[in-house]
């Protein structure tokens, strides 16, 4: 095989194929990324032997629906998340304090953000004095699967 | 050897059915009630334009009524090269600004890109038509562009699985009960359904006490998803990809509650095409 005359025969081929569109649509997903509409759709693009989700509940403890709040636990853990990576930047010099730090700073921001989003939804922010965020920690050892739970934060 | 047409023809039945069906699609994909705090972590569209006018509940009821107008046009055929625009702009709009709380979702960006590429290829017909290109074609080609953008779709999805895991996707997946518990308790404290949750623990547990079977099952998977282009060979390989994928979807359904549902009607509106495949049973048996 001649490999001068790869980069000829993958532009000639680039000409007659039918399919440009795909190409265009797959090179724009993978530079542009998570730009909405765009995206590589990373979701399960990974997978690790532990991982975890957050959930809400009342004063009591009583678990609360996500959907009261006008989102899904998805987009609550991912707006989590998305605060969890800017605090441990913040906390990068607290040493073995640095995630119950990120994380519980974390778990703020979010409350703050569930005040900002029941304004408009008067029985969600009954909800909110005492509403706790919890987080459960999933993990695998040997062929079990096991949760973890602590509370990361509470609505003053 | 026959030359294959550069863009596959479709019927007029065929493009009737696929424009009311993906108008619907784009009305169910786009949010008509925006429960936002702001636009706090801009993302796509969100970035290029300031889009806080749309937080006005009465602009926003006005851009969700330009949307169904511009559907209604889209499905008539009529000033398309309006149409098409303004419902790219409300999809777009309405997606990017839930998709700038600080959480991206992944259900309706499907839609939002086939649009953008029926757009685009509406344009770039145009400009062919200038050239001489045949009227029939304008249409056919954004039916071609969106299975294109579909099955690129999939594509990505796998090649980003290669790329992540540097190629061990399928030996990472024997941790996939981690996943599927953790998709459960996400789904069980949006509704509560406590039946949903032990069946999906089941699952998981299943997954993790077998894990390479499961690495075994995900591989399928991963298959699929490169593969995804053979879809566009023909139809018969649009309507066997198609049926695959949405089975796959299905599986994901049952095991972790991930319906991808726009997907679903994607896959059966441009590549499974259950019309064309009636026709032409019914045209075979009545010409015998």
């Amino acid at each position: 095989m001649n490999l001068k005359s790869l980069p000829g025969g993958v532009l000639a081929w680039l000409r007659r194929t039918r399919c440009k569109w795909l190409l265009v649509m797959l090179l724009l997903g993978l530079v542009l990324r998570e730009n909405y509409p765009f995206s590589h759709f990373p979701m399960f693009s990974s997978f690790s032997r532990k991982t975890y989700f957050i959930h809400l509940a009342d004063a009591h403890g009583t678990a609360l629906k996500t959907r009261q709040f006008g989102l899904s636990n998805s987009t609550l853990k991912k707006i989590f998340d998305r605060a969890r990576r800017k605090e441990l930047r913040r906390f990068a010099d607290a040493g073995e304090k640095r995630v119950p730090l990120a994380e519980a700073a974390a778990a703020q921001s979010l409350l703050r953000y569930l005040d900002g989003l029941t304004n408009a939804r008067p029985a969600a922010k009954k909800l909110l004095p005492g509403l706790e965020v919890e987080h459960v920690r999933v993990r695998q050892k040997n062929d079990a699967i096991l949760l973890e739970k602590k509370i990361l934060a509470k609505h003053q | 050897m026959r030359q294959r047409p550069a863009i596959p023809v479709f019927a007029f039945y065929e493009r009737l059915l696929m424009r009311l069906l993906f108008a619907w699609l784009v009305w169910r994909a786009t949010p008509h009630v925006l429960i936002v705090n702001g636009i706090p972590s801009p993302n796509g569209i969100t970035r290029l334009f300031d889009l806080h006018f749309l937080l006005d509940p009465h602009v926003f009821r006005v851009a969700d009524l330009a949307l169904a107008a511009a559907l209604i046009f889209y499905v008539l055929r009529f000033v398309v090269w309006l149409a098409l625009p303004v419902a790219l702009f409300v999809n777009l709009a309405a997606n990017g600004i839930e998709n700038s709380q600080g959480a991206i979702q992944h259900a309706a960006q499907i839609v939002s890109l086939v649009l953008l590429a029926q757009t685009v290829a509406h344009f770039y017909g145009l400009w062919r038509r200038r050239q001489g290109e045949e009227r029939a074609g304008l249409e056919s080609r954004a039916i071609w562009w969106s299975q294109q953008t579909i099955v690129a779709v999939y594509l990505l999805a796998g090649i980003t699985k290669l790329i992540t895991t540097k190629g061990l996707w399928v030996f990472q997946a024997r941790w996939i009960g981690v996943s599927i518990t953790k998709a459960a308790y996400q789904s069980f404290y949006d509704r509560f359904s406590q039946a949903d949750l032990e069946r999906q623990l089941a699952v998981a547990n299943f997954a993790a006490s077998h894990g390479w079977l499961v690495a075994l099952i995900a591989a399928t998977g991963l298959l699929l998803e490169l593969g995804a282009p053979l879809a566009l060979i023909n139809r018969t390989w649009a309507a066997l990809v198609g049926c695959a994928l949405v089975c796959f979807h299905l599986g994901l359904d049952y095991s972790m509650h991930l319906t991808f549902i726009y997907n679903q009607w994607l896959l059966v509106i441009f590549l499974i095409n259950v019309p064309f495949w009636i026709v032409t049973g019914a045209r075979q048996i009545t010409s015998r």
